[in-house]
């Protein structure tokens, strides 16, 4: 999977977001030929019948021959749907382990790519960051220089506050004014239950909702070794313990997190993504774009 | 059940179990800082594990704590007492205490006590652990054992009499009899536990002591006390070893000469005689030599006396007695007496017997044959019959002085009719037959030497121009003879002592040209000692033990009365066996015994009785008590202030060691499982598995060293610095002149050490053939100047042993002189030692002569041969042998001037010594030489060989 994309930390090395997300959509989009995805594109939605004065080559011939009619195809880009990028940006994100990208710079070249390439669909695409409460808003829309908002707003964040989901996702929840499809971004450290009865609020309320778990694999795995004394990032407390000790237990409980999220997620309708910041985020626009075409079709 | 340690002072240790703690508290607070996201989760995974976690670091704790707490008591070794129930002892105790009685326990300790006094207060406090269940035997020892209360018994008041009235004795030490009987006894006892205890101060007699031959095992337990000096304490003691007297005869001056063990420097020793201090002079070296004058013949005893204190004075004290002889009254029958004393038969011998009329240990009367007719011959000692006519008269005068035990010489000459001589060969009265008349010149051979203990006389250049030739009686023998064969005097013994000796020529100069020489008179001096058969040396001084003194049935005392030094008088009777007939009188302590004989005839001896210093008794040099029975647990008590209690810990305790070993063992296996049951850790495994291995060896080590009770270094044996250092082994054997040559081998490894690779041991080894220690090294050198008594089967089979396998022995005449002394000694044991071999030349060609040096001549300080003799075992020369006493060249004295000339001159002296260090190299290296490599090296050499080849 790693071998035709970048590893996220070469992404690091270009000095502009708007480089970095052009970066990688192209060459996502670029390699698409290969990608099993191959109807996940900028496609057909529905037909209009043909007014003279239409492109013809937007002209579907397969519909003429069946039914002698001239009918356009139209496309996804026309469907005006909005799209809201929620990034979590407390400080928990703000951590990175050996060889990774911190998960908010990786949350935030993974947004920066989903904006682009919504925008580039003729999508509208908003920016929301959070951490305790909710800190930045930019209200979704299409154009370039709407892009390049979103862009600069993500180059300058930095990761800082206590996670609270569920306030500062009731307070989103209050300053959307249409429905649209949320792409949420966050390691999730926060009452699960709390969580997803508010993302269900959401659901309800007929939006989409996709949830990207975002953690890093020291997270996951906890690899340390010797006797450490932990320091929170948040809350700043500490904790001695040795790693091997409790790292069997830990991983359980880790992977009983996550499975929470998933099971709970797909009961209530929202589609969950794990990711994890050595993974390159190609394959989050993956998922993306799978998702939304589903939403597409449904 | 009580508790009590062996070892307390190592409980110090306890604190030793903080450690793990310690390093428990330590390792948890190095923790290294890291930030993270989120710890809740961590909390929660730590929650489920922690519990378990904490509850195994403290077991791990526990146990490690444990592990060294029984280790450190372990180590100090603890002992459950048997109490059962009531206190009462469960088992039964037999117990041989043997208090050692040699005389080297009169050393003196730093209080003033002796070793024995010392011993006997320690044997006194294990007496009274003696009781109902606890028996005890006591026995002094020393060579032998004198058991005081000899079996088993419970009864403390018996052993405390037995053990007042015990004293000191005048014995040497031997252990191996005494352990044996020891271990004899204890293997009877039927009691459960069996306990030996050795009080001794561990200088002597151990050496030989193994547990093969003495029945000692481990069901035996061993307590020694050792109340000798401390091995680091230098007990320095002197030690008079032997005397020689010379020449005790009435008013001449004799010499007595002491030798000491070892060599001294400036010891004050003084000599009394008859209780008055005659004499007193300082020691440098081994021996001095005192000058005495009496003038009554008789019994003169006294001692010779180290005036110095040293550790042991029991050894400072030198017993003799003398017999002063008074002078030889010699009657000389002239037969032709001439018109002037000049032309008188007996005119030089009267010179000869008395060179000093008025000192001189011969009184000669010279008459003629009319007075010898009619003078009473009893107050004479010995008649010289010179050229004088033999009637039947005088013959039966004659028979009957020597038949009672008196001697007789014979000088032939004009006067003598061979007829009339020979009709008295049948009455014993002539050891010879005249044949007849010979004439001519003839030179005589060699040397001679009628006594042992004088010089051999050198008679090769007289010229004899007229003499008798003699047929000697079957029971005579010839003890000179010519170049041609013929005898020149001839001797016979008779039965009641008597002894006859006769002279093929003349005692004056009318056949021979021998009176005028300067041999003379040393040969007729010679020669009256032999007939009397007196002896230059009577001293009479015997070591403590059994005094054999062999005599004719005849002359056997009817009734012997011995009195010891203190007074105390007992009767003894001679000894009539089969194998032995003579005085057997058993001297028990130091001083002088008188011996008062009644039978055929009455008279009284001396004799002093001296401890046997030969037998290494007074080398107070410490034999390490831990190296008895090495390998077998045993308790050794120095310090005797808490003696029962320590005694009564280690018999009536049992030992946990054991036990403790094997639990420490598993709680250490149990420590690492749960250690490494950690989860996660992979690596560290294997540096548990050596702590563990490093651990068990430790403790396993520790607990064979507590168990021993080591602690103290061996002192270095004799044998450990051998190796691959050359030892020179001189040989001990049973004449009182081994070491003729004492300061030769310094020079020699002097020389060896300078000019060749071999490395030296500094001291010679003296050893004898019974001697276990003859096998350590290769070479054996045999040196001597006199007849020695000869070996028994075991000593040749040992030298056997020891020639077939690899060893070399070097024989060197000290004495120079070939058939007569140490010559006629090693010839004769030569031959029982190989009776197929003779001693044949060394030829040229041996590997000896190429070992080190190229051909280096024979000879010595004598030149008796020009060539060395060996016995050859398997292509090997196995015995060497030097008639020209090879090691005399090296002597120097203390200035560094050589002690004896050399014979070819000085620059010989250097060939002497090349011939020895080859001999030496020859005994290392064997024939190496011979092989081709380095033949072509030794011909080249030889072209420029100023001897040629």
């Amino acid at each position: 999977m790693t071998s035709r994309y970048l590893h996220p930390m070469m992404l690091a090395r270009l000095a502009s977001m708007s480089l970095r997300a052009r970066n990688v959509v192209e060459g996502f989009l670029a390699g698409r030929h290969q990608s099993p995805y191959k109807g996940v594109s900028l496609d057909f939605a529905e037909h209009r019948q043909y007014v003279p004065g239409d492109e013809l080559k937007r002209l579907d011939w397969k519909v003429f021959g069946r039914t002698d009619r001239w009918y356009i195809k139209q496309y996804e880009d026309e469907t005006n749907l909005r799209c809201y990028l929620v990034v979590d940006t407390s400080a928990s994100m703000g951590y990175a382990s050996a060889g990774n990208l911190t998960k908010l710079e990786y949350a935030s070249y993974l947004t920066a790519a989903l904006a682009y390439l919504i925008i580039r669909q003729r999508d509208r695409a908003g920016l929301v960051t959070f951490s305790s409460q909710v800190d930045g808003h930019i209200p979704p829309a299409g154009t370039q220089e709407h892009l390049k908002t979103i862009l600069d707003k993500l180059d300058s964040i930095t990761p800082a506050g206590t996670t609270d989901i569920r306030v500062s996702l009731t307070e989103f929840g209050r300053i959307i004014k249409r429905r649209g499809l949320i792409v949420f971004i966050s390691d999730l450290f926060d009452d699960p239950g709390a969580v997803l009865r508010v993302l269900a609020n959401f659901t309800f309320r007929r939006n989409e909702v996709i949830l990207f778990h975002l953690l890093d694999p020291a997270e996951t795995d906890l690899p340390f070794s010797g006797t450490l004394q932990f320091e929170g990032m948040e809350l700043r407390d500490r904790l001695t313990v040795q790693p091997e000790l409790i790292r069997k237990s830990y991983r359980h409980i880790i992977s009983d997190f996550v499975e929470q999220y998933k099971q709970s997620c797909r009961m209530a309708g929202i589609d969950y993504v794990l990711l994890t910041t050595d993974v390159p985020l190609e394959e989050g626009l993956t998922q993306y774009l799978f998702r939304r075409r589903r939403i597409k079709n449904r | 059940m009580n508790w009590t340690f062996l070892n307390p002072y190592l409980l110090f240790g306890l604190p030793l179990i903080l450690l793990p703690i310690i390093i428990h508290f330590i390792f948890t607070r190095r923790a290294k800082p890291l930030l993270f996201s989120e710890l809740k989760f961590l909390r929660e995974a730590m929650k489920m594990v922690i519990r378990r976690f904490r509850l195994l670091q403290l077991l791990l704790l526990i146990l490690r704590v444990l592990i060294i707490l029984l280790a450190v008591v372990l180590v100090a070794r603890p002992v459950i007492m048997f109490m059962g129930a009531g206190g009462q002892k469960q088992k039964s105790f037999d117990t041989i205490v043997i208090l050692d009685n040699s005389y080297s326990m009169g050393q003196i300790k730093d209080d003033g006590r002796t070793a024995f006094e010392h011993g006997k207060e320690a044997a006194g406090k294990i007496l009274s652990l003696s009781g109902e269940t606890e028996r005890i035997a006591l026995w002094l020892a020393s060579d032998r054992v004198d058991a005081v209360v000899p079996a088993f018994v419970s009864d403390i008041s018996e052993l405390r009499r037995g053990l007042k009235d015990a004293e000191q004795g005048c014995r040497p030490s031997d252990w191996k009899p005494v352990l044996k009987s020891a271990c004899e006894l204890l293997m009877k006892s039927e009691a459960s536990s069996r306990q030996l205890m050795i009080i001794s101060d561990f200088t002597s007699g151990w050496s030989d002591v193994r547990a093969e031959n003495t029945g000692f095992d481990r069901n035996i337990r061993l307590i020694l006390v050792d109340v000798g000096k401390d091995k680091n304490e230098i007990a320095e003691n002197f030690t008079l070893k032997s005397i020689v007297c010379r020449n005790a005869i009435a008013s001449e001056p004799w010499s007595i000469k002491v030798f000491t063990s070892a060599s001294v420097k400036n010891l004050p020793v003084s000599l009394w005689i008859d209780g008055k201090k005659t004499e007193q002079a300082f020691i440098d070296g081994e021996s001095r030599e005192f000058l005495r004058s009496f003038d009554r013949a008789g019994w003169y005893s006294g001692y010779l006396q180290i005036d110095r204190p040293d550790v042991l004075p029991s050894d400072n004290r030198f017993y003799f007695s003398i017999f002063c002889q008074p002078r030889l009254r010699v009657v000389c029958v002239d037969g032709d007496p001439g018109a002037s004393p000049f032309q008188s038969e007996t005119f030089y011998l009267k010179f000869a017997l008395a060179p000093k009329s008025e000192h001189s240990a011969i009184a000669p009367e010279i008459v003629n044959a009319e007075e010898f007719g009619k003078m009473h011959l009893e107050d004479s000692d010995i008649i010289i019959y010179a050229n004088a006519d033999m009637t039947s008269d005088s013959a039966l005068r004659l028979r009957r002085f020597v038949g009672s035990g008196k001697g007789l010489i014979i000088f032939l000459g004009d006067n003598t009719d061979p007829d009339r001589y020979n009709s008295f060969c049948e009455t014993h009265l002539i050891p010879a037959k005249l044949r007849r008349l010979v004439r001519g010149s003839t030179v005589l051979n060699g040397h001679v030497r009628l006594v042992d203990s004088a010089e051999p006389v050198t008679i090769s250049k007289a010229k004899f121009e007229k003499y008798f030739q003699l047929i000697p009686m079957p029971d005579a023998k010839v003890l000179a003879e010519f170049g041609n064969g013929d005898p020149l005097i001839v001797v016979s013994d008779l039965p009641a002592g008597g002894r006859i000796l006769m002279y093929a020529s003349t005692a004056d100069r009318k056949w021979n040209n021998l009176p005028a020489r300067p041999a003379f008179l040393p040969l007729i001096q010679q020669m009256c000692d032999f007939v009397s058969r007196r002896t230059q040396e009577n001293v009479n001084e015997c070591k403590i033990g059994i005094m054999k003194k062999p005599m004719l049935p005849e002359q056997l005392p009817r009734k012997i009365e011995v009195t010891d030094p203190s007074g105390v008088k007992t009767e003894k009777m001679a000894v009539r066996t089969p194998e032995f007939t003579g005085l057997a009188l058993e001297f028990s302590s130091q001083g002088i015994y008188r011996v008062d004989c009644t039978g055929d005839r009455n008279y009284q001896e001396f004799y002093g009785a001296n401890l046997d210093v030969e037998s290494g008794e007074s080398d107070l040099r410490k034999f390490p008590p831990e190296k008895v029975f090495p390998g077998f647990p045993k308790l050794v008590v120095t310090d005797p202030s808490h003696l029962e209690e320590k005694i009564r810990h280690f018999i009536q305790g049992r030992e946990i060691s054991t036990w403790l070993v094997l639990a420490v063992l598993f709680l250490l296996l149990l420590e690492f499982l749960l250690a490494g049951f950690r989860p996660g850790r992979t690596e560290p495994k294997i540096a548990r598995y050596m702590v563990l291995l490093v651990m068990s060896g430790l403790l396993c080590a520790g607990n064979a060293a507590a168990q021993e009770n080591t602690g103290a270094e061996s002192a270095p044996a004799a044998t450990e610095f051998t190796g691959n250092h050359f030892v020179f082994m001189q040989l001990r054997y049973g004449s009182t002149r081994c070491d003729p040559n004492p300061f030769a081998w310094q020079e020699i490894k002097h020389f060896l050490d300078t000019t060749t690779s071999i490395r030296s041991e500094p001291e010679v080894r003296m050893v004898t053939l019974v001697d276990p220690a003859l096998f350590d090294s290769a070479f054996l050198y045999w040196s001597g100047t006199e007849d020695f008594r000869p070996f028994t089967e075991d000593e040749l089979k040992n030298l056997r042993r020891f020639l077939e396998g690899g060893g070399m022995l070097f024989i060197d005449d000290a004495l120079g002189v070939p058939g007569i002394g140490f010559d006629k000694g090693v010839r004769r044991e030569l031959q029982r030692l190989y009776p197929g071999k003779t001693l044949a030349p060394v030829s040229d060609n041996n590997a000896l002569f190429f070992a080190f040096y190229l051909l280096p001549k024979v000879t010595g300080t004598r030149q008796a041969s020009t060539h060395l003799e060996g016995i050859e075992i398997k292509g090997r020369t196995a015995v060497i042998y030097s008639a020209n006493d090879l090691l005399g060249v090296w002597e120097r004295d203390k200035i560094g001037n050589w002690l004896k000339s050399c014979a070819g001159g000085e620059n010989k002296r250097l060939e002497a010594m090349k011939l020895f260090v080859n001999i030496i190299f020859y005994c290392l290296c064997d024939t190496y030489k011979l092989d081709d490599v380095h033949r072509a090296a030794i011909q080249e050499k030889m072209k420029f060989w100023p001897g040629g080849q």
